[in-house]
């Protein structure tokens, strides 16, 4: 599979047309990366594009040095996302469904109530934006703290660390707000 | 101040809604448009060209007053 891959990067950076299998493979979940943190679809899709752009455009600066495509992808995409918020077309979004708020309650042991879920969301706006990035890359898209470490450009157990804290600020930012 | 919005419960996308948007001859058109550096291109030249017949009549109108 990964072999396949990067054969396939080989052949693009000789003749683009050949990057066509990448785009197919990694397209909707970068697509999904970047929708979770955008409050509007169609400037994703743009966002989305715009990062392929990208790496077609780069493809023959990405060396094979045991870090997969995808997480290249991701940090592609990240870089783009920061660019779009800066230029302000977009704003930054947190998507939570139901199953994520019921998570963050059973690991701060409360009940899931509306109030709560009212100061959960208080707490993730206020979160600083590196430990926001871990919540949402461990507890909304449940990646292994390798692939966090590789789309963070760090080591898996530093993400692992990083992930803990950053949750364990979560929790202070959340009673915070159950006392105010 | 902060600027993060919190959405709640959000339509996900289908696969095939996202499948349908996936457009790679426009990626590539967009990769071959950025490969061609600006000289090369019909917008230079007749920019160029324009500045070079506006320069050539002017040079001849001031000959002719002279």
């Amino acid at each position: 599979m990964l072999a396949d891959e990067q054969k396939c990067i080989a052949l693009a950076k000789n003749d683009p047309r050949h990057f066509a299998p990448l785009y197919e493979k990694y397209h909707e979940q970068i697509f999904r990366y970047i929708n979770q943190r955008m409050d509007d679809q169609d400037l994703a899709f743009d966002v989305t594009s715009q990062v392929f752009f990208k790496a077609i455009k780069n493809i023959h600066k990405f060396e094979f040095r045991g870090v997969p495509l995808g997480s290249w992808l991701y940090r592609i995409a990240k870089s783009e996302l920061n660019q779009a918020f800066r230029n302000r077309k977009a704003k930054r979004a947190i998507n939570i469904d139901e199953t994520h708020v019921a998570t963050f309650m059973e690991v701060f042991q409360q009940e899931e109530s509306r109030r709560n879920r009212d100061r959960l969301f208080k707490a993730l706006a206020e979160m600083r934006e590196t430990d926001l990035q871990l919540i949402e890359l461990r507890y909304f898209e449940e990646r292994p703290y390798r692939e966090i470490g590789e789309i963070l450009s760090i080591k898996e157990n530093n993400a692992k660390v990083k992930t803990f804290r950053a949750l364990e600020r979560l929790k202070l930012l959340f009673y915070k707000n159950k006392r105010e | 101040m902060n600027r993060r919005k919190v959405i709640f419960n959000r339509t996900v996308p289908s696969s095939r809604s996202i499948k349908e948007r996936e457009d790679f001859d426009q990626l590539l058109e967009q990769y071959a448009q950025s490969k061609h550096p600006y000289f090369s291109r019909i917008a230079f030249w007749g920019t160029v060209g324009g500045a070079v017949v506006a320069n050539f009549s002017f040079c001849v109108s001031i000959a002719k007053l002279t």
